[in-house]
Protein backbone atom coordinates (compact mmCIF):
# COMPACT_ATOMS: atom_id res chain seq x y z
CA UNK A 1 0.00 0.00 0.00
CA UNK A 2 1.26 3.53 -0.94
CA UNK A 3 2.19 5.66 2.64
CA UNK A 4 1.55 9.18 2.37
CA UNK A 5 3.58 11.69 4.06
CA UNK A 6 2.30 11.89 8.01
CA UNK A 7 2.64 15.69 8.90
CA UNK A 8 1.84 16.09 12.78
CA UNK A 9 0.60 19.89 13.80
CA UNK A 10 0.77 20.01 17.62
CA UNK A 11 0.19 23.12 20.17
CA UNK A 12 -1.83 24.16 22.96
CA UNK A 13 -5.31 24.80 22.49
CA UNK A 14 -5.20 27.89 20.69
CA UNK A 15 -2.42 27.82 19.20
CA UNK A 16 -3.51 28.36 15.59
CA UNK A 17 -3.32 24.40 14.47
CA UNK A 18 -6.27 24.31 12.50
CA UNK A 19 -5.65 27.71 11.06
CA UNK A 20 -2.42 26.24 10.31
CA UNK A 21 -3.79 23.14 8.44
CA UNK A 22 -6.52 25.16 6.48
CA UNK A 23 -4.01 27.78 5.47
CA UNK A 24 -1.64 24.55 4.20
CA UNK A 25 -4.62 22.83 2.63
CA UNK A 26 -5.55 26.08 0.66
CA UNK A 27 -1.70 26.43 -0.58
CA UNK A 28 -1.38 22.59 -1.85
CA UNK A 29 -4.74 22.04 -2.75
CA UNK A 30 -4.83 20.78 -6.38
CA UNK A 31 -0.97 19.92 -6.28
CA UNK A 32 -1.51 17.04 -3.52
CA UNK A 33 -4.26 14.87 -2.75
CA UNK A 34 -4.95 15.76 0.84
CA UNK A 35 -6.76 14.85 4.22
CA UNK A 36 -6.89 16.00 7.55
CA UNK A 37 -7.19 13.66 10.63
CA UNK A 38 -8.16 16.05 13.84
CA UNK A 39 -8.66 14.76 17.45
CA UNK A 40 -10.45 16.94 19.56
CA UNK A 41 -14.11 17.91 19.27
CA UNK A 42 -13.84 21.60 18.80
CA UNK A 43 -11.84 21.10 15.59
CA UNK A 44 -14.89 19.38 13.95
CA UNK A 45 -16.72 22.57 14.27
CA UNK A 46 -13.60 23.64 12.14
CA UNK A 47 -13.55 20.75 9.86
CA UNK A 48 -17.33 21.51 9.21
CA UNK A 49 -16.17 24.83 8.42
CA UNK A 50 -13.57 23.63 6.23
CA UNK A 51 -16.18 20.96 4.17
CA UNK A 52 -18.44 24.45 4.00
CA UNK A 53 -15.82 26.62 2.21
CA UNK A 54 -15.07 23.31 -0.30
CA UNK A 55 -11.19 23.22 0.69
CA UNK A 56 -11.63 19.76 1.26
CA UNK A 57 -14.52 16.88 0.92
CA UNK A 58 -16.06 15.40 3.83
CA UNK A 59 -14.82 12.46 3.94
CA UNK A 60 -10.87 13.75 3.76
CA UNK A 61 -11.69 15.32 6.86
CA UNK A 62 -11.69 12.78 10.06
CA UNK A 63 -12.45 13.54 13.24
CA UNK A 64 -11.32 10.96 16.31
CA UNK A 65 -14.02 10.32 18.77
CA UNK A 66 -11.41 9.23 21.93
CA UNK A 67 -14.62 8.06 24.06
CA UNK A 68 -16.07 9.53 27.11
CA UNK A 69 -13.70 8.15 30.23
CA UNK A 70 -15.24 10.30 33.02
CA UNK A 71 -11.69 10.49 34.19
CA UNK A 72 -10.15 11.94 30.85
CA UNK A 73 -6.82 13.67 31.40
CA UNK A 74 -5.13 15.59 28.20
CA UNK A 75 -4.76 12.81 25.76
CA UNK A 76 -1.75 11.90 23.91
CA UNK A 77 -2.12 8.83 22.82
CA UNK A 78 -1.48 8.65 19.27
CA UNK A 79 -2.89 5.12 18.16
CA UNK A 80 -6.31 6.17 17.57
CA UNK A 81 -5.10 8.97 15.10
CA UNK A 82 -2.39 6.09 12.95
CA UNK A 83 -5.84 3.96 12.98
CA UNK A 84 -7.55 6.86 11.55
CA UNK A 85 -4.30 7.62 8.87
CA UNK A 86 -5.07 4.13 8.00
CA UNK A 87 -8.22 3.75 7.12
CA UNK A 88 -8.28 7.36 5.14
CA UNK A 89 -5.08 5.90 3.06
CA UNK A 90 -7.56 2.33 2.80
CA UNK A 91 -10.36 4.89 1.56
CA UNK A 92 -8.43 7.32 -0.59
CA UNK A 93 -5.17 5.03 -2.10
CA UNK A 94 -3.97 8.18 -3.68
CA UNK A 95 -3.25 10.31 -0.76
CA UNK A 96 -0.09 12.38 -0.84
CA UNK A 97 -0.23 14.25 2.54
CA UNK A 98 -2.61 13.39 6.02
CA UNK A 99 -2.30 16.19 8.39
CA UNK A 100 -2.54 15.33 12.00
CA UNK A 101 -3.64 17.36 14.32
CA UNK A 102 -2.49 16.53 17.99
CA UNK A 103 -2.61 17.76 21.32
CA UNK A 104 -5.59 20.03 22.16
CA UNK A 105 -8.19 17.50 24.36
CA UNK A 106 -11.40 16.28 23.62
CA UNK A 107 -12.36 16.98 27.82
CA UNK A 108 -10.51 17.69 30.79
CA UNK A 109 -11.51 16.51 34.02
CA UNK A 110 -10.20 16.79 37.16
CA UNK A 111 -11.27 16.67 40.50
CA UNK A 112 -10.27 17.33 43.87
CA UNK A 113 -12.22 16.77 46.65
CA UNK A 114 -11.03 17.41 50.23
CA UNK A 115 -13.12 16.59 53.02
CA UNK A 116 -11.59 17.37 56.68
CA UNK A 117 -14.03 15.66 59.64
CA UNK A 118 -16.48 14.80 56.78
CA UNK A 119 -17.14 18.45 55.74
CA UNK A 120 -16.06 19.60 52.52
CA UNK A 121 -12.87 22.03 52.64
CA UNK A 122 -11.98 22.70 49.43
CA UNK A 123 -12.89 21.55 45.89
CA UNK A 124 -10.99 21.90 42.91
CA UNK A 125 -13.11 20.70 39.91
CA UNK A 126 -11.78 21.73 36.15
CA UNK A 127 -14.19 20.57 33.08
CA UNK A 128 -13.49 21.57 30.03
CA UNK A 129 -14.62 20.02 26.93
CA UNK A 130 -13.82 22.26 24.26
CA UNK A 131 -17.23 21.27 21.71
CA UNK A 132 -19.18 23.15 24.15
CA UNK A 133 -17.67 26.66 23.15
CA UNK A 134 -15.20 28.80 21.78
CA UNK A 135 -12.71 28.09 23.92
CA UNK A 136 -9.84 28.00 21.26
CA UNK A 137 -10.55 31.26 21.03
CA UNK A 138 -10.39 32.66 23.96
CA UNK A 139 -7.82 33.27 27.08
CA UNK A 140 -8.45 30.24 29.68
CA UNK A 141 -4.33 29.66 29.56
CA UNK A 142 -3.20 32.85 28.89
CA UNK A 143 -1.35 31.05 25.72
CA UNK A 144 0.11 28.57 28.00
CA UNK A 145 0.12 24.52 27.40
CA UNK A 146 0.62 23.41 30.62
CA UNK A 147 -1.15 23.74 34.16
CA UNK A 148 -0.22 22.37 37.16
CA UNK A 149 -1.69 22.89 40.50
CA UNK A 150 -0.90 22.12 44.44
CA UNK A 151 -2.88 21.37 47.09
CA UNK A 152 -1.13 21.32 50.72
CA UNK A 153 -3.37 20.80 54.20
CA UNK A 154 -1.33 20.35 57.56
CA UNK A 155 -2.05 21.42 61.12
CA UNK A 156 0.77 23.19 61.16
CA UNK A 157 0.09 25.17 57.60
CA UNK A 158 -0.31 28.84 58.73
CA UNK A 159 -0.83 32.34 57.24
CA UNK A 160 2.88 33.16 56.82
CA UNK A 161 3.64 29.73 55.41
CA UNK A 162 0.83 30.13 52.26
CA UNK A 163 2.04 34.02 52.24
CA UNK A 164 5.86 32.68 51.60
CA UNK A 165 4.77 30.14 49.02
CA UNK A 166 2.40 32.45 47.17
CA UNK A 167 5.60 34.85 46.89
CA UNK A 168 7.60 32.08 45.49
CA UNK A 169 5.16 30.78 43.19
CA UNK A 170 4.56 34.57 42.06
CA UNK A 171 8.42 35.19 41.28
CA UNK A 172 8.97 32.29 39.20
CA UNK A 173 9.57 34.02 35.50
CA UNK A 174 8.64 31.89 32.15
CA UNK A 175 5.31 31.29 34.48
CA UNK A 176 2.07 32.65 35.88
CA UNK A 177 1.38 31.00 38.85
CA UNK A 178 -0.60 32.18 42.28
CA UNK A 179 -1.21 30.44 45.69
CA UNK A 180 -3.46 31.30 48.74
CA UNK A 181 -4.99 29.94 51.45
CA UNK A 182 -8.72 29.29 51.03
CA UNK A 183 -9.29 27.49 54.16
CA UNK A 184 -7.29 27.29 57.63
CA UNK A 185 -4.42 24.93 57.25
CA UNK A 186 -4.77 24.54 53.40
CA UNK A 187 -2.39 26.27 51.18
CA UNK A 188 -3.82 26.21 47.05
CA UNK A 189 -0.94 26.85 44.01
CA UNK A 190 -2.17 26.87 40.35
CA UNK A 191 0.53 27.87 38.11
CA UNK A 192 0.77 27.74 33.83
CA UNK A 193 3.64 27.08 31.81
CA UNK A 194 5.05 26.69 28.58
CA UNK A 195 6.46 23.54 29.56
CA UNK A 196 5.94 20.59 31.67
CA UNK A 197 9.73 20.35 33.11
CA UNK A 198 8.66 24.53 33.83
CA UNK A 199 5.68 22.76 35.89
CA UNK A 200 8.00 20.01 37.26
CA UNK A 201 10.62 22.68 38.79
CA UNK A 202 7.67 25.22 40.20
CA UNK A 203 6.23 22.07 41.98
CA UNK A 204 9.06 21.12 43.45
CA UNK A 205 10.58 24.28 44.58
CA UNK A 206 6.95 24.85 46.33
CA UNK A 207 6.85 21.60 48.51
CA UNK A 208 10.70 22.10 49.04
CA UNK A 209 9.40 25.15 50.61
CA UNK A 210 6.38 23.88 52.35
CA UNK A 211 8.91 20.63 53.46
CA UNK A 212 11.31 22.76 55.16
CA UNK A 213 8.02 25.01 56.86
CA UNK A 214 6.18 22.13 58.05
CA UNK A 215 8.88 18.95 59.12
CA UNK A 216 12.13 21.17 59.24
CA UNK A 217 13.79 18.98 55.93
CA UNK A 218 13.85 20.01 52.64
CA UNK A 219 12.30 17.62 49.68
CA UNK A 220 14.25 14.86 48.35
CA UNK A 221 14.55 14.63 44.27
CA UNK A 222 12.40 11.45 43.46
CA UNK A 223 13.76 10.96 40.03
CA UNK A 224 17.12 12.29 38.81
CA UNK A 225 16.66 15.25 36.49
CA UNK B 1 -42.90 25.72 36.04
CA UNK B 2 -43.14 29.93 37.35
CA UNK B 3 -43.78 32.24 34.38
CA UNK B 4 -42.49 36.06 34.53
CA UNK B 5 -45.47 38.18 36.05
CA UNK B 6 -45.31 41.90 35.75
CA UNK B 7 -44.46 42.08 39.54
CA UNK B 8 -41.62 39.96 39.34
CA UNK B 9 -39.86 41.68 36.68
CA UNK B 10 -39.24 44.74 38.33
CA UNK B 11 -38.07 43.66 40.95
CA UNK B 12 -35.25 41.80 39.27
CA UNK B 13 -33.96 45.27 37.77
CA UNK B 14 -33.97 45.94 41.30
CA UNK B 15 -32.07 43.18 42.88
CA UNK B 16 -29.39 43.62 39.50
CA UNK B 17 -29.02 46.91 39.62
CA UNK B 18 -25.79 48.42 40.34
CA UNK B 19 -27.66 50.62 43.20
CA UNK B 20 -28.70 47.60 44.98
CA UNK B 21 -26.76 47.57 48.01
CA UNK B 22 -24.12 44.48 48.48
CA UNK B 23 -21.07 46.38 47.92
CA UNK B 24 -20.32 44.47 44.62
CA UNK B 25 -19.25 47.76 43.00
CA UNK B 26 -15.53 47.46 45.23
CA UNK B 27 -14.62 44.06 43.58
CA UNK B 28 -13.18 43.22 40.06
CA UNK B 29 -12.93 39.54 40.90
CA UNK B 30 -9.15 39.57 39.42
CA UNK B 31 -9.61 41.86 36.61
CA UNK B 32 -7.44 44.30 38.63
CA UNK B 33 -4.61 41.73 38.31
CA UNK B 34 -5.13 41.43 34.43
CA UNK B 35 -5.48 45.01 33.89
CA UNK B 36 -1.91 45.69 35.91
CA UNK B 37 -0.32 43.00 34.06
CA UNK B 38 -1.26 44.83 30.43
CA UNK B 39 -3.38 41.68 29.19
CA UNK B 40 -6.71 43.64 29.91
CA UNK B 41 -6.35 47.00 27.96
CA UNK B 42 -9.42 47.99 25.59
CA UNK B 43 -12.60 46.95 25.30
CA UNK B 44 -11.48 44.31 23.24
CA UNK B 45 -9.96 42.52 25.30
CA UNK B 46 -11.60 43.02 28.15
CA UNK B 47 -14.52 41.57 25.96
CA UNK B 48 -12.28 38.39 25.84
CA UNK B 49 -11.68 38.73 30.00
CA UNK B 50 -15.62 39.12 30.75
CA UNK B 51 -16.60 35.87 28.02
CA UNK B 52 -13.70 33.99 29.76
CA UNK B 53 -15.38 34.81 33.26
CA UNK B 54 -19.20 34.15 32.52
CA UNK B 55 -18.70 30.77 30.69
CA UNK B 56 -16.02 29.47 32.29
CA UNK B 57 -15.81 30.79 36.04
CA UNK B 58 -18.93 33.04 36.99
CA UNK B 59 -21.44 31.03 34.80
CA UNK B 60 -20.63 27.52 35.67
CA UNK B 61 -20.16 27.91 40.18
CA UNK B 62 -22.53 31.49 41.07
CA UNK B 63 -24.80 31.12 37.93
CA UNK B 64 -25.21 27.34 38.33
CA UNK B 65 -25.81 27.35 41.63
CA UNK B 66 -28.34 30.11 41.64
CA UNK B 67 -30.68 27.62 39.73
CA UNK B 68 -30.06 24.80 41.76
CA UNK B 69 -30.49 26.71 45.02
CA UNK B 70 -34.13 28.16 43.49
CA UNK B 71 -35.29 24.88 43.07
CA UNK B 72 -34.16 23.42 46.50
CA UNK B 73 -35.61 26.51 48.12
CA UNK B 74 -38.72 25.93 46.08
CA UNK B 75 -39.30 22.39 47.00
CA UNK B 76 -38.39 23.37 51.27
CA UNK B 77 -35.07 21.20 50.86
CA UNK B 78 -33.03 23.21 53.23
CA UNK B 79 -30.27 20.35 53.47
CA UNK B 80 -29.73 20.99 49.45
CA UNK B 81 -29.31 24.60 50.03
CA UNK B 82 -26.89 24.12 52.84
CA UNK B 83 -24.91 22.04 51.15
CA UNK B 84 -24.64 23.66 47.50
CA UNK B 85 -23.81 26.90 49.69
CA UNK B 86 -20.58 25.07 51.26
CA UNK B 87 -19.55 23.45 47.97
CA UNK B 88 -19.62 26.90 46.87
CA UNK B 89 -17.58 27.96 49.50
CA UNK B 90 -15.01 25.02 48.73
CA UNK B 91 -14.81 25.72 45.34
CA UNK B 92 -13.59 29.33 45.59
CA UNK B 93 -10.44 28.47 45.73
CA UNK B 94 -8.86 32.31 45.80
CA UNK B 95 -9.73 33.82 49.16
CA UNK B 96 -10.34 37.14 47.76
CA UNK B 97 -13.17 35.20 45.88
CA UNK B 98 -14.14 33.51 47.96
CA UNK B 99 -14.64 36.46 50.46
CA UNK B 100 -16.33 38.74 47.90
CA UNK B 101 -19.25 35.88 47.45
CA UNK B 102 -19.70 36.00 51.41
CA UNK B 103 -19.52 39.43 51.78
CA UNK B 104 -21.47 40.58 49.29
CA UNK B 105 -23.93 38.18 49.44
CA UNK B 106 -24.51 38.68 53.33
CA UNK B 107 -25.19 42.57 52.25
CA UNK B 108 -27.78 41.30 49.90
CA UNK B 109 -29.64 39.16 52.60
CA UNK B 110 -29.73 41.99 55.24
CA UNK B 111 -31.22 44.73 51.99
CA UNK B 112 -33.46 41.57 50.41
CA UNK B 113 -34.84 41.08 53.61
CA UNK B 114 -36.15 44.16 54.14
CA UNK B 115 -36.83 45.22 50.21
CA UNK B 116 -38.35 41.80 49.28
CA UNK B 117 -39.55 39.74 52.53
CA UNK B 118 -40.29 35.94 51.99
CA UNK B 119 -40.24 32.85 53.60
CA UNK B 120 -37.33 31.42 51.73
CA UNK B 121 -35.35 34.55 52.36
CA UNK B 122 -36.43 34.22 56.33
CA UNK B 123 -35.60 30.70 56.01
CA UNK B 124 -32.06 31.07 55.20
CA UNK B 125 -31.28 33.95 57.67
CA UNK B 126 -31.95 31.82 60.06
CA UNK B 127 -29.61 29.17 58.85
CA UNK B 128 -27.05 31.37 58.83
CA UNK B 129 -27.44 32.51 62.41
CA UNK B 130 -27.17 29.15 62.91
CA UNK B 131 -23.85 28.94 60.71
CA UNK B 132 -25.02 25.94 59.34
CA UNK B 133 -25.37 28.34 55.55
CA UNK B 134 -22.43 30.57 54.67
CA UNK B 135 -24.34 33.60 52.57
CA UNK B 136 -23.09 33.05 49.02
CA UNK B 137 -24.21 35.64 47.02
CA UNK B 138 -25.60 33.25 44.30
CA UNK B 139 -27.23 30.83 47.55
CA UNK B 140 -28.70 33.82 48.46
CA UNK B 141 -30.36 35.40 44.79
CA UNK B 142 -31.41 31.71 44.73
CA UNK B 143 -33.65 32.04 47.80
CA UNK B 144 -34.77 35.92 46.33
CA UNK B 145 -35.89 34.75 43.04
CA UNK B 146 -37.48 31.27 45.25
CA UNK B 147 -39.71 34.05 46.97
CA UNK B 148 -40.32 35.83 44.03
CA UNK B 149 -41.54 33.14 41.75
CA UNK B 150 -38.98 34.04 38.66
CA UNK B 151 -38.73 31.47 36.26
CA UNK B 152 -34.98 29.70 37.15
CA UNK B 153 -34.36 30.59 33.43
CA UNK B 154 -34.86 34.34 33.85
CA UNK B 155 -33.46 34.24 36.93
CA UNK B 156 -29.99 32.95 36.12
CA UNK B 157 -29.64 35.46 33.20
CA UNK B 158 -30.62 38.41 35.46
CA UNK B 159 -27.71 37.03 38.00
CA UNK B 160 -25.26 36.53 35.37
CA UNK B 161 -26.25 39.78 33.63
CA UNK B 162 -26.07 41.84 37.02
CA UNK B 163 -22.33 40.28 36.65
CA UNK B 164 -21.51 41.38 33.75
CA UNK B 165 -22.86 44.78 34.24
CA UNK B 166 -21.14 45.00 37.34
CA UNK B 167 -17.55 44.04 35.86
CA UNK B 168 -18.00 46.46 32.76
CA UNK B 169 -18.86 49.27 35.55
CA UNK B 170 -15.54 48.05 36.80
CA UNK B 171 -13.80 47.71 33.53
CA UNK B 172 -14.54 51.51 32.17
CA UNK B 173 -13.18 52.79 35.44
CA UNK B 174 -9.57 50.86 35.77
CA UNK B 175 -9.10 49.99 32.16
CA UNK B 176 -10.39 52.88 31.46
CA UNK B 177 -13.12 52.29 28.76
CA UNK B 178 -15.43 55.16 27.31
CA UNK B 179 -18.86 54.96 28.27
CA UNK B 180 -20.66 54.08 25.63
CA UNK B 181 -17.86 51.55 24.09
CA UNK B 182 -18.10 49.81 27.26
CA UNK B 183 -22.31 50.07 27.23
CA UNK B 184 -21.97 48.61 23.32
CA UNK B 185 -20.34 45.95 24.32
CA UNK B 186 -22.67 44.72 26.95
CA UNK B 187 -24.85 44.72 24.68
CA UNK B 188 -23.04 42.27 22.36
CA UNK B 189 -22.24 40.15 24.47
CA UNK B 190 -25.88 39.29 25.13
CA UNK B 191 -25.90 36.15 23.57
CA UNK B 192 -23.00 34.91 25.36
CA UNK B 193 -24.19 36.03 28.39
CA UNK B 194 -27.81 33.97 27.78
CA UNK B 195 -25.39 30.82 26.42
CA UNK B 196 -23.18 30.91 29.85
CA UNK B 197 -27.27 31.26 31.52
CA UNK B 198 -28.41 28.00 29.65
CA UNK B 199 -25.76 25.88 30.00
CA UNK B 200 -25.19 26.90 34.12
CA UNK B 201 -29.05 26.58 33.99
CA UNK B 202 -28.66 22.90 33.33
CA UNK B 203 -25.70 21.48 35.57
CA UNK B 204 -26.06 19.46 38.17
CA UNK B 205 -24.83 19.95 41.59
CA UNK B 206 -21.57 17.30 41.00
CA UNK B 207 -20.98 19.44 37.48
CA UNK B 208 -20.39 23.23 39.58
CA UNK B 209 -16.82 24.00 38.29
CA UNK B 210 -14.92 27.15 37.27
CA UNK B 211 -12.19 26.48 34.48
CA UNK B 212 -11.05 29.77 33.70
CA UNK B 213 -7.29 29.04 35.20
CA UNK B 214 -5.27 32.07 34.18
CA UNK B 215 -8.37 34.51 36.26
CA UNK B 216 -7.99 31.86 39.19
CA UNK B 217 -4.33 33.23 38.95
CA UNK B 218 -4.66 36.78 38.59
CA UNK B 219 -7.46 36.43 41.45
CA UNK B 220 -4.56 34.73 43.92
CA UNK B 221 -2.18 37.28 42.79
CA UNK B 222 -4.85 40.25 43.64
CA UNK B 223 -3.57 39.62 47.52
CA UNK B 224 -0.57 41.01 46.81
CA UNK B 225 -0.96 43.55 43.77
CA UNK B 226 1.36 46.35 44.89
CA UNK B 227 -0.99 49.16 44.47
CA UNK B 228 -4.79 48.40 44.42
CA UNK B 229 -8.47 50.14 43.93
CA UNK B 230 -10.57 47.08 44.42
CA UNK B 231 -10.85 44.80 47.39
CA UNK B 232 -10.88 41.66 44.80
Amino acid sequence: MRKPVRIGVGGPVGSGKTALVDRRCRALLGQYELAVVTNDNYTKEDAEFLIRQGVLPRERIVGVETGGCPHTAIREDVSMSVAAVEGLVEACPRLDIVFVERFGFEQLFVEVDVRVAGERRLVDRLQLAPSDGSLDRLGLWDGYAYYGSLYAYSPRLDAALAAALAELIEARDGAYGGAGQPAPNFAIARMLAHTTWEIREILFSAWDLLRRGLVGKPARQLRKP
Amino acid sequence: MHTLTDDALPSLFQLTSAAFPTGAFSHSYGLETSVQAGRVHDVATFGEWLEVHLCYSAGPTDGAAVALVQRAATAVDWDAVVRIDGLLTALKLAPEIQAASLATGQAALRAAREVFPGPALDRYAALLADRRARGNAAVVFGCVVADLKVPASVSVLAFLWGIASGLTAVATRLVPLGGIGAQRLLRELGPRIRDAAVRAQARREHELNTSAIAQDIAALRHARLYSRLYIS
